[in-house]
């Protein structure tokens, strides 16, 4: 899969996925893969700068626990990342339904 | 697992705390996690069983395993060294911008602050330069100063010791001070006589200015010496009159070191011979028939006496002014003088010439002739107390050219012969007082007939409230203590053969303004009483008290005998000028007038009186 297309739907992926509740890093990355069925193959450091970002904006909030000697970061959805993601959720739906009516793609009978 | 931590750039003072160890620890536990599953993945794929405990060539194949899971996380992972940097900068990009920022301002607020100080220092360097220079200059004008005064300090001490010095005064009869010397004056005759005179010393004292200002003033007695005592050192000025000469010395004199303490001063001892001199005039035809008269400037040439220059004390450095008339003889001497009046809001000049005594004489100088006007006679009066009742008259002049004649610039009258000096005046200038005569001619009917006098006769009256109202707008019924005077200046003057269009427009203005007063006319009132003619009048309204009074003051000629008879009546207090009753009544003034007046006590003096 290109990974221009990947990275432009990033930060939607993220939030998504934080959406469902605190998640950390590496959970964040296995959670994406599973549920692309393997489909989204992306460096796993290049999830952290995505993250730090969105955190810098107010989108995500953190805390830091114990787990087995080391210290873990969680990540979780702010009311104001809940907004955003809302809204990037009505605009991919958008996009999706224009890239697909002109692919001639059925997207809920595919 | 290598240390991330040592892969950051280096400790900042402005970064978190926990921001380094932040970073390393999300890493790592990411890092663990994916080894963790790569570990379990490998067992799976090597023990399927996964029982019993691991040989020797077991751990070696392990620790190559590990080796190749950890290859594997990352690969997946990519570089961590890498990531961790990115973290750390994208944390840090505010605060770094912000100090690239400052350092920015920083380095451009240096730059300027060395550039003004490098222009400071310039302007400094420059300003250093110029007080150099100047240092330069003062000392070498203080340098010129030293040598002029050790110039002086020289002469001074060879004027001081050389033998052909004039001896200096007396020590033990006057004491010089430092920086006062004796001076004494002596006034002689060219036989060596004593002359009597007055002397007088002015000036300042050497580096004293205004503030020691010296001014001796003495007269000498019998033997013809003024003793001063000590006198600064200075340069003054030395006027010596001689007395029985009537003449007078101006010469400069120093006193100082070396210098005198004893001065001579050779003087006239009586006035040069008196002569007579005539200025002969040739005008053209037309106003050779005028008889005109001319101001003559001339000025007074000094003579040698002793090799001092002697002049005549009373004209000194001014010019002495004569009027001559047209036979050429000298009249008077005369002052030019000018006034400036303002009526109704035009301002005129007056150039006129008041006359300071009659048939003068003259001296046996040499004179050299300034200035030459024609004397225009006109009407006016002269209150003057050097009025001698012949030229009473204002002047309009002219100035003239003057052409030296055969005796040249310069006129030497010898005692004993005819001093006649021919005037040439250059024609163009005849030509302007030609037209002088023609615009003045209205004024030139009054003269003065010989055996009359010009008087002032006051009158006094009362105004009605109409008349005030119009003369004094707005002051009705005001009472004042004060007096509100309307000078006219009329000249009651009607020109016999002069056109109409040449009489002053307000002659015709005032004559009318005086109808509204409540006296009789004045006119004919006068000239019933005298026979003269009026020259001159001034009307007044004065608010002494609740009734305002007019005054009207003329000047009228009279005859000797009438001006005796006024200047007695004003003597007396009392003047009574009363109209002719009939048309032939002779005037009042007669004999049995003056009878009255002679008998009557003589009055104190009066402010109101004329």
């Amino acid at each position: 899969m290109d990974h221009k297309l990947l990275t432009g739907t990033l930060e939607l992926i993220m939030l998504e996925v934080l959406s469902q509740g605190p998640s950390y890093g590496y959970e964040i990355v296995q959670t994406v893969l599973t549920r692309s069925g393997g489909h989204f193959e992306l460096k796993e450091g290049s999830l952290y700068p995505a993250l730090h970002r969105l955190e810098r904006q107010k989108l995500l909030g953190s805390y830091w626990t114990e787990h087995e000697g080391r210290r873990r970061k969680y990540y979780k959805l702010t009311a104001a990342g809940r907004k955003t993601l809302a809204a990037k959720r009505a605009e991919w739906k958008s996009f999706a339904t224009g890239v697909n009516g002109v692919l001639g793609l059925d997207y809920g009978t595919a | 697992m290598h240390d991330l931590a040592t892969d950051l750039p280096p400790p900042r003072d402005d970064e978190p705390a926990s921001l380094r160890q932040d970073i390393v620890d999300e890493l790592a536990d990411h890092l663990q996690c994916a080894l963790r599953r790569e570990l379990l993945a490998s067992r799976g794929r090597q023990s399927p069983d996964g029982g019993g405990s691991p040989t020797r060539r077991e751990t070696a194949s392990e620790d190559s395993s590990f080796r190749t899971e950890w290859q594997h996380v990352l690969a997946r992972f990519g570089n961590p060294a890498a990531v961790a940097r990115k973290l750390w900068l994208d944390a840090m990009q505010e605060r770094l911008m912000a100090q690239k920022i400052t350092l920015l301002l920083a380095s451009v607020a240096t730059a300027a602050v060395v550039a003004l100080s490098v222009l400071m220092w310039q302007a400094q360097q420059r300003a250093a330069e110029a007080q150099r220079l100047a240092n330069e200059a003062q000392l070498a004008l203080i340098q010129q100063h030293e040598q002029f005064s050790a110039s002086i300090l020289k002469t001074l001490e060879s004027l001081r010791t050389a033998p052909s010095a004039p001896a200096p005064a007396p020590a033990a009869a006057s004491p010089a001070a430092d920086g006062w010397s004796p001076l004494t004056i002596k006034l002689v005759s060219e036989d060596g006589e004593p002359v009597a005179g007055k002397i007088r010393v002015y000036g300042n004292q050497f580096g004293g200015g205004d503030k020691t200002q010296i001014n001796l003033d003495n007269a000498t007695g019998p033997e013809g010496v003024v003793d001063f005592g000590l006198v600064p050192y200075g340069n003054y000025t030395m006027s010596v009159t001689a007395t029985a000469a009537n003449e007078t010395h101006t010469e400069r004199i120093m006193v100082g070191p070396g210098r005198p303490s004893e001065l001579n001063v050779v003087c006239p001892t009586s006035p040069p011979p008196e002569v007579e001199m005539k200025l002969l005039f040739d005008p053209p035809k037309t106003l050779k028939a005028e008889r005109l008269q001319y101001v003559v400037e001339l000025a007074v040439v000094p003579r040698q006496i002793g090799g001092n220059n002697w002049s005549w004390a009373e004209v000194g450095d001014t010019v002495l002014s004569l009027c001559v008339d047209h036979t050429g003889s000298l009249t008077h001497r005369v002052r030019l003088d000018h006034s400036i009046s303002t009526r109704e809001g035009r301002t005129s000049f007056n150039l006129y010439a008041q006359f300071l005594s009659a048939a003068p004489t003259l001296r046996a100088y040499s004179y050299q002739v300034r200035k030459i006007s024609v004397f225009v006679p006109a009407i006016g009066y002269d209150r003057t107390p050097d009025f001698r009742g012949r030229v009473d008259q204002w002047a309009v002049v002219a100035d003239l050219s003057y052409v030296p004649g055969e005796t040249g610039a310069t006129l030497e009258p010898r005692t004993g012969t005819e001093n006649s000096f021919e005037i040439n005046v250059v024609e163009a200038d005849w030509n302007t007082a030609l037209q002088l005569f023609r615009k003045t001619s209205y004024a030139r009917h009054v003269t003065i007939p010989a055996g009359m006098q010009a008087v002032d006769i006051a009158i006094d009256g009362t105004l009605s409230p109409d008349v005030m109202k119009w003369l004094l707008p707005g002051r009705e019924g005001r009472s004042a203590s004060s007096s509100d005077r309307i000078p006219v200046d009329v000249l009651f003057v009607e020109p016999a053969s002069a056109a109409a269009d040449e009489e002053p427009a307000t002659i015709k203005a005032l004559v009318r303004s005086a109808e509204l007063l409540v006296l009789p006319d004045p006119r004919s009132l006068l000239q019933s009483a005298f026979p003269g003619r009026i020259n001159h009048t001034d009307r007044s309204v004065e608010t002494p008290g609740e009734a305002p009074r007019a005054r009207i003051t003329v000047s009228v000629l009279v005859t000797d005998a009438q001006a005796d008879a006024i200047r007695l009546a004003r003597q007396k207090g009392s003047l009574s000028i009363r109209p002719a009753e009939e048309e032939s009544a002779t005037p009042t003034l007669d004999e049995q007038v003056l009878e009255e007046l002679r008998a009557l006590p003589d009055a104190e003096p009066s402010e109101s009186r004329p």
